[in-house]
């Protein structure tokens, strides 16, 4: 009986151990609780950089979209937007929008949030600003690219998920809202550790190009204006060095998307670009072609100096920074088209690496740099009727950068330009100037120039085989897919069908 | 060997007659009784003791010789004791020696020496005024055979004997109209009268072996007879000696209900997904495994470890394990040892594997002729020339291979295997050692196995009658696997086109397709090793507090650590245009923790009286679960073989990690209760608590009930007599599932790794990434199953079962719009499935009249599963899959193709022309034909239904379910035959009904750099319109398309297991002290029959590539020998 007793007494002592804290009571562990977390400044910056994080888009391929880029692989998701074949479920109509809301909730829950923590008022400010000039960027983009979007401006219960698209005007008065109190509140520039952070001058730009792409002339104008005023930037002498690791962040980026190798790299597939790995970016004849010579004529031109065999003579400094072609150095090999496998023969030569890993890229890629913003004065000018010397004076800004050196528009061209004439002039010096940047896609959209979407040419890659004699190197022109503009789809890309299904109160673009 | 003398009588206190008792084991063991009745009786005992008592006298007799005893138990113990000084004597000898001046006698009959007091044999009379009378006869069974130590009583009164090894019996009956009960276990007991009888001959039959079968349960066992719910046991030694590496892959069709997919053949991750009764759920459907009453994995146990498994699939009987339960339940038992003698056994077998199936692919002249159409058709120029083809054709130049890189990836590989199992005990301990050490070889470039475990199971008893059962288990494994550092680059480089060389004039790696030469690195040292190791733990106490009631108590740890390497080595390869890529090398160093603490307290009480019998439980349970991981990364180490953290460019490094932790919580108990073994009864209830969900919504009770009539013991069933087992049977119950993939769905958390980096420095980053919801609570399984158990001319055994599932509340995570925020949605109580289906299992045993032993099982189910109801949300799209609902848990989702666009469709210049060339013409499409939003149509082109009519096939519109990946229907049969010393076992198991969805490579024409396969030599041209292979195409826009040209009929059938054993003649082993020695061969995954063109038709869920790693065949030759 005794020993009967012991053993109850030791039961009933291990079950009352076993009970005495709750079990069920477990918090997470490697997360922290929203509830809590925002405090004081270092908890403000951890979710501010938070909403930067978001914002992370595989840039280079939305050249591939346009004129100046094929790419041949559906999986890198770019190929039925560039076959004017994109539909509601095209992976890359779904990947924007998911970036920008994701980008957007992200600020809106710091904005909710941020107005508890102890710190500095007016850190606290340029924190909000950084968050609404990041805001408005992605509201100004999806109404580039979707037309009327839903507005959200704080973080929407389970209840409330359905929401509506607003229209076009109401959400671009928001972004330049946004804008407008980053711009009140961010600082020039910022000490090394925080450079990459939107400034002043960034929340202008971007305020410029939102004003542009909506046809504000007169305010993008202004706008552009009071960033060349700010006195920060100016263009950066070397234009190939310009996109290298070696020189991020120069005094010509205004705002760039930051990269860091094996910690914060390029997002997947950022190798498509690397020399390496998959012969798949395509540079479009078109492109190549479109580089004056030296001489500051387009090829087509008699006293250009072109000569089609030997096509990359005396051309405009940029395309042999932009490109690799072929025959062309890059890196330790001497590029051949037809040992290559690359269906138009050319590669782009901007943003790809040299040697190192292609799958941790840490390259940064600027959004938004000062030639752009002279380019976007010039042509705000010209749509709103200036073209004083003005105008000139901006475009040869860009055109005389140190090592690109092409001839002045007024030396060239000839002054008293009319308006039409110096559009043209514009547009071309913005497709050379900022090919493989991401920009050239959204200048054929907002344009709405039927006249760039075509087929796809690129050199007959079995005719370059060896540079050293003629008959093995020759330069020969051939049609490589069709490209043609759909109508019916407009320019406007689809209302992701994922995000129909899931809210029944939006509706579609016209076309899809 | 010990007389059970002083046992026996406890079972019959009231004994006043003569209580006969002899040795346990002759009277359990037929198969003892053939050995003892085949060697010669020794005749001569050797006795050497000075004051011995007369019953260890006795005891010495029988362990010499192959006599034994009949005695009266009351006058042995009374005697006093003797000494003896004999040598190689007679037993006649001896005996007459000891019963030397006692009152007692001997006489033997056969082999059995009847003792008793010497009065009582010289004169019956004179002791007992009552007038005996003898009758004697010979017990066999059906076929004539004598059956030793069957019991004989006589009815209403303790007297009784045994038979003799002959099955002779000799018994004194009060009087010549008595009736005796002839019982013998494994055979149906029979009354016989004697009534002008003086030799009886009875022929006992077999008893159906399930009646007396007894299965694990939960939380206890249960007479199979019994059983209200939809249980199955697995006897391990039933499955022969098959080199199963998982013991999940063990299941695999034994079980009717039961789906095991054994997805691959990669030595270390051979194990199959289990599910019961269909998938039950949108969340993990994996059953709960309870190994020895500890939850864990069915691969942690060596299969050779595993005593049974009993399989709890309908709500009653998995009830009791409420919440975690919803998808099933799997008991484990390992071995223990018994108060037997010491017995040590060791199992080993030897292997070879190859792939079961590999897919048919080009050549590289069919390849490149081919690829060149390709290129045309899609607007391109050839690629390769004719020079080129004549190369490939030629094969001298080694830049122009045809290699076939299945072969170059996939090799025979070697497996081993081996195990010791030492048990045994005394009456206060048992014990059980084993001992297992797997080696296996994978037939992928690369993968290597070897696995050792151990594992101790003890049971000491303690105090007064054995009261008190203390018990540990201890087990530990650990297992190394090694691949190469990245496996799927391995398997999708081993689908290269064969026109890749492998390595250039001067022996370098040649980069495939300007990237890289996977198989090169591995060969250079690609290398992932992954280290597991386990402990696992359980302590208990069982503590009889009254006859009827018990406590228990057990106590259970688990410890794994997963330690993974994964090294990429610098590796150069060599470009074909020149120059060379180099990689430079990294290591990944990853560290997870797991630990998982059981507390389990149990009370029992079993009370039987008249006809009744109750049987109660309640219990408590608390479960906690712990897991973290750290993992750190550099790169640029400066060679191969050195492969440390450290040695790497602390530069480079970056490290992470992750912690998480979970509580549950139960109260539980059982109601039994039956009716003189006719009408049963039970009722359970669980109340379950778990730490994933928000205060308040964290409990849940889930009560089940079960009853069964066993209409055989019925007395309107006894005329019956082909009937001898017959049981009708329902349940229903609920069950809980909180089983998702997160800890702290309730809890809304800022993420972090959400990190930006500024100025070249990482600026770390937090952010919400994944909306919680506090309002989730349990998902609950309804289950309602009706069975019916019956044993049929005593051949025969029969289950049938049907059963509906219902699951709701299902925690799914509805997708939600993207404009919330991009976030990973939250769980919410909202899916519905229904799982519905009917299972057969059949069995027939036979022993025929020349030693010819025939067993035959087969199982059959057929499941439906449906998702019903997604809150509004279906389709939810999942790239080739999607819930659907009214459609099969993630069924193939795309275009259904109607057929192919041919030249009829189509018109093109001049009014169609027939005198352009197809090459020249511009089709357009004719009005009224179906076009394709995602391209321009052309001949050849596949062609899609259009589902809404609308005369577009749009991805919007006309995309439906195109198959699914559950079977309708899993079968399998298995056939034991047994000859003498021979044994053979066909194992078949197949599924029909099945679906794989198999794209990109081989499959689809050209993808990558992969070959494509070979049934591509039949596409579409102008010439042959005659095909339902669409024309070749190098345009993504027509190849990547998800319809139902990629799906495949993944039916098979499979003779799984082929062995043929042989052991040896007991006769021959005895002079070698071996107990048994079995030597056998099996072929493993022998043949299967199947239309499926990729790899082996079994591969993962979800699988949409052609990359499984394959299935192996295995040849072992093995020996199982008992010492």
């Amino acid at each position: 009986m005794k020993i009967k007793n012991i053993i109850g007494a030791v039961l009933i002592l291990m079950m009352m151990s076993a009970c005495k804290k709750n079990i069920l009571d477990k918090t997470p562990l490697d997360q922290f609780d929203t509830q809590t977390f925002f405090t004081g400044p270092t908890q403000a910056k951890l979710a501010l950089m938070g909403i930067y994080s978001a914002y992370n888009d595989n840039w280079y391929q939305y050249d591939f979209m346009s004129d100046n880029n094929y790419c041949q692989d559906s999986w890198q998701g770019s190929l039925d937007f560039s076959a004017w074949q994109q539909n509601s479920s095209s992976w890359r109509a779904t990947n924007k929008w998911t970036i920008a809301y994701q980008t957007i909730a992200r600020a809106n829950t710091f904005l909710e949030n941020i107005g508890t923590v102890t710190m500095d008022a007016s850190l606290k400010n340029a924190m909000r600003g950084e968050a609404r000039m990041l805001r408005g960027v992605m509201y100004a983009d999806l109404v580039h690219f979707y037309g009327d979007v839903p507005l959200v401006l704080k973080t929407l219960p389970l209840s409330e998920a359905a929401v509506s698209r607003t229209a076009k005007q109401t959400v671009l008065d928001s972004a330049l809202a946004d804008f407008d109190y980053a711009a009140s509140v961010l600082p020039n520039s910022y000490s090394s550790t925080d450079v990459g952070r939107a400034t002043k001058g960034a929340a202008l730009s971007f305020k410029t190009r939102a004003l542009l792409y909506n046809k504000n002339w007169a305010e993008a104008a202004a706008a552009a204006k009071q960033v060349i005023d700010l006195g920060v930037y100016s263009l950066f002498p070397d234009y190939g060095g310009l996109f290298t690791e070696a020189n991020e962040n120069n005094s010509e980026v205004i705002f760039d998307i930051q990269y860091l190798e094996n910690s914060r790299s390029q997002p997947w597939p950022s190798f498509t670009l690397s020399f390496v790995v998959w012969p798949t970016p395509g540079v479009t004849a078109d492109i190549i072609d479109a580089y004056y010579t030296q001489s500051g004529l387009p090829i087509s031109s008699s006293a250009s100096g072109y000569n089609s065999q030997q096509p990359f003579i005396s051309r405009d400094p940029r395309l042999a920074a932009t490109f690799v072609l072929p025959g062309s150095q890059f890196g330790s090999v001497i590029y051949i088209p037809a040992s290559d496998g690359q269906l138009t023969g050319a590669r782009p030569r901007k943003y790809a690496n040299i040697g190192s890993d292609p799958y941790n890229v840490g390259l940064n890629f600027i959004l938004m740099r000062y030639a752009d913003i002279l380019l976007m004065r010039a042509e705000a000018l010209i749509e709103s009727g200036n073209t004083s010397q003005e105008v000139y004076d901006l475009i040869d800004q860009v055109r005389q950068r140190t090592s690109v050196n092409m001839p002045k528009v007024e030396t060239v061209e000839g002054t008293g330009l009319s308006q039409a004439q110096l559009r043209a002039v514009v547009r071309h010096e913005r497709r050379v100037e900022f090919a493989m940047e991401a920009t050239r896609y959204s200048d054929m959209r907002r344009w709405e120039d039927v006249s760039t979407v075509h087929d796809v040419y690129g050199y007959v890659i079995a005719k370059l085989s060896n540079p050293a004699s003629a008959a093995t190197w020759q330069f020969e022109r051939e049609k490589k897919t069709t490209r043609v503009f759909d109508a019916s789809k407009g320019w406007l890309w689809p209302i992701p069908q994922v995000e129909l299904q899931n809210n029944k109160n939006l509706t579609q673009n016209p076309g899809y | 060997m010990k007389l059970n003398h002083k046992v026996m009588p406890t079972a019959w206190p009231d004994c006043t007659s003569i209580i006969l008792t002899m040795k346990l084991t002759a009277i359990f063991l037929i198969a003892a009784f053939i050995q003892v009745s085949a060697k010669s009786f020794s005749q001569q005992v050797t006795i050497r003791q000075k004051n011995i008592s007369i019953e260890k006298v006795l005891q010495l007799i029988e362990d010499q010789s192959s006599y034994h005893f009949l005695f009266k138990i009351n006058d042995l113990s009374s005697s006093r004791n003797v000494s003896l000084e004999l040598t190689n004597a007679s037993v006649e000898q001896v005996l007459d020696q000891c019963f030397k001046n006692t009152p007692f006698t001997y006489k033997i009959i056969n082999r059995t020496i009847l003792v008793k007091k010497a009065i009582d044999l010289t004169d019956p009379g004179a002791s007992n005024s009552e007038v005996l009378q003898k009758i004697q006869g010979v017990v066999t069974d059906e076929k004539g055979i004598p059956l030793p130590g069957v019991t004989i009583k006589v009815k209403g009164t303790t007297t009784g004997t045994v038979t003799d090894v002959n099955g002779k019996f000799l018994l004194e009956i009060p009087d010549a109209n008595s009736t005796l009960i002839i019982s013998f276990v494994g055979f149906t007991s029979q009354e016989v009268s004697t009534r002008g009888q003086d030799i009886l001959t009875i022929h006992l039959r077999e008893a159906p072996k399930d009646l007396s079968e007894v299965v694990v349960v939960g939380y206890g066992t249960e007479k199979k007879v019994n059983l209200t719910g939809a249980v199955n046991t697995v006897n391990m030694e039933d499955l022969g000696s098959r080199p199963l590496t998982s013991s999940s892959a063990a299941l695999q069709g034994q079980v009717p209900g039961v789906y095991a997919l054994q997805a691959s053949g990669k030595a270390g991750g051979d194990g199959a997904t289990i599910n019961i009764r269909g998938v039950g759920t949108l969340n993990n459907s994996d059953p709960l495994v309870l190994i020895d009453g500890l939850p864990g994995s069915m691969d942690d146990v060596n299969p050779a470890d595993i005593q049974s498994f009993s399989v709890l699939k309908d709500a009653a009987s998995s009830a009791i394990y409420g919440s975690r339960a919803a998808n099933g339940v799997i008991i484990v038992t390992t071995k223990r040892g018994s108060n037997k003698k010491v017995k040590l056994s060791y199992d080993t077998y030897w292997g070879v594997q190859d792939p079961t199936a590999l897919p048919k692919t080009m050549n590289s002249v069919q390849y490149a002729t081919l690829y060149n159409e390709a290129a045309i058709n899609t607007g391109q120029q050839a690629k390769y020339s004719a020079s080129d083809i004549a190369k490939y054709a030629n094969g001298s130049d080694i830049l122009y291979p045809n290699t076939n890189y299945l072969k170059v990836f996939y090799n025979k590989a070697n497996m081993q295997n081996h195990h010791l199992n030492l048990s045994g005990g005394t009456d206060n301990l048992n014990y059980a050692f084993m001992l297992g050490y797997l080696d296996q070889d994978g037939i992928l470039v690369g993968n290597t196995y070897n696995r050792y475990t151990f594992r101790s199971n003890l049971d000491a008893y303690f105090l007064k009658d054995n009261r008190l059962k203390l018990s540990a288990n201890i087990f530990g494994s650990r297992g190394t696997t090694q691949t190469s550092s990245n496996e799927w680059q391995a398997k999708w480089y081993a689908n290269n086109a064969p026109i890749w060389p492998l390595k250039n004039a001067a022996g370098e790696y040649v980069a495939v397709n300007g990237e890289n030469n996977y198989y090169g690195e591995i060969m250079t040292g690609s290398l992932s090793t992954n280290l597991k190791s386990q402990i696992n733990t359980i302590f208990g106490a069982n503590y009889r507090i009254l006859n009827g009631l018990t406590a228990e108590l057990s106590y259970g740890y688990s410890w794994t650590q997963n330690h993974g390497k994964s090294f990429n080595p610098n590796f150069t390869t060599a470009k074909l245009g020149g120059g060379y890529n180099v990689n430079v090398a990294n290591l990944t160093d990853q560290n997870a923790q797991d630990s998982q603490t059981q507390l389990t307290a149990l009370l029992r009480y079993v009370k039987n009286f008249k006809k009744h019998n109750i049987n109660l439980l309640a219990g408590y349970s608390q479960e906690e679960f712990d897991s973290n991981w750290v993992s750190a990364y550099r790169s640029g180490f400066v060679n191969n073989t050195q492969q440390e953290i450290a040695l790497g460019d602390a530069s480079t490094q970056t490290n992470s990690s992750s912690a998480s932790a979970l509580g549950l919580e139960s109260y539980f108990g059982r109601l039994g209760y039956s009716y003189a073994d006719k009408y049963l009864f039970e009722a359970n209830v669980r109340r379950d608590g778990s730490s994933r969900f928000a205060k308040g919504k964290q409990w849940g009770a889930f009560p089940s009930f079960s009853a069964g009539w066993r209409l055989g013991q019925e007395d309107f069933m006894k005329g019956v007599s082909w009937v001898s087992n017959l049981k009708i049977r329902g349940s229903w119950g609920k069950l809980g599932n909180q089983n998702i993939n997160s800890r702290y769905a309730a809890s809304q958390v800022l993420s972090s790794g959400q990190n930006y980096s500024l100025g070249g420095t990482l600026a770390p980053g937090v952010a919400v990434t994944s909306l919680a919801n506090a309002n989730t609570t349990w998902e609950t399984t309804t289950q309602t199953n009706i069975g019916i158990d019956a044993s049929l001319f005593h051949n025969f055994t029969i289950t049938a079962d049907y059963f509906w599932k219902y699951t709701d509340n299902i925690l799914l995570q509805v997708p939600i719009p993207i404009t919330m925020g991009a976030y990973a949605p939250p769980y919410q109580n909202v899916g519905k499935v229904k799982n519905q289906g009917i299972e057969f299992m059949a069995s027939y045993k036979k022993a025929f009249d020349n030693q010819m032993k025939l067993n035959v099982t087969m199982n059959i189910s057929h499941i439906t599963n449906k998702v019903t109801d997604l809150y509004g949300t279906s389709p939810i799209i999942n790239g080739v899959k999607a819930l659907v609902e009214g459609s099969a848990v993630n069924a193939f989702y795309g275009y259904k193709v109607s057929g192919l666009y041919q030249i009829s469709d189509f018109t093109w210049q001049n009014n169609s022309d027939p005198g352009i060339t197809p090459a020249s013409r511009q089709y357009v499409l004719k009005p009224g034909v179906v076009s394709v939003d995602n391209y321009s149509a052309l001949p050849g082109d596949l062609k899609f239904a259009d589902l809404n009519g609308d005369g577009k096939v749009t991805m919007d519109k006309d995309r439906t379910v195109i198959g699914k990946q559950f079977p309708d229907i899993a079968y399998s049969a298995q056939v034991n035959l047994a000859w003498k010393g021979f044994d053979f076992t066909l194992f078949l198991q197949g599924v029909q009904g099945i679906n794989g969805y198999q794209s990109l490579e081989i499959f689809e024409e050209f993808s990558g750099f992969s070959n494509t396969g070979i049934w591509w030599l039949n596409r579409w041209t102008p010439d042959h319109t005659n095909t339902n292979i669409p024309r070749l195409t190098l345009d993504d826009a027509r190849r990547t398309i998800a319809s139902s040209y990629y799906m495949e009929n993944a039916s098979y059938l499979r003779v799984k297991s082929i062995e043929l054993g042989y052991t040896l003649p007991a006769k021959l082993l005895q002079r070698m002290k071996i107990g048994n020695f079995r030597i056998y061969g099996n072929v493993q995954n022998a043949f299967t029959f199947t239309k499926f063109k990729g790899y082996d038709p079994e591969q993962p869920v979800g699988e949409t590539r052609a990359e499984a790693y394959p299935q192996t065949r295995i040849f072992t030759i093995g020996a199982n020998v008992n010492f």
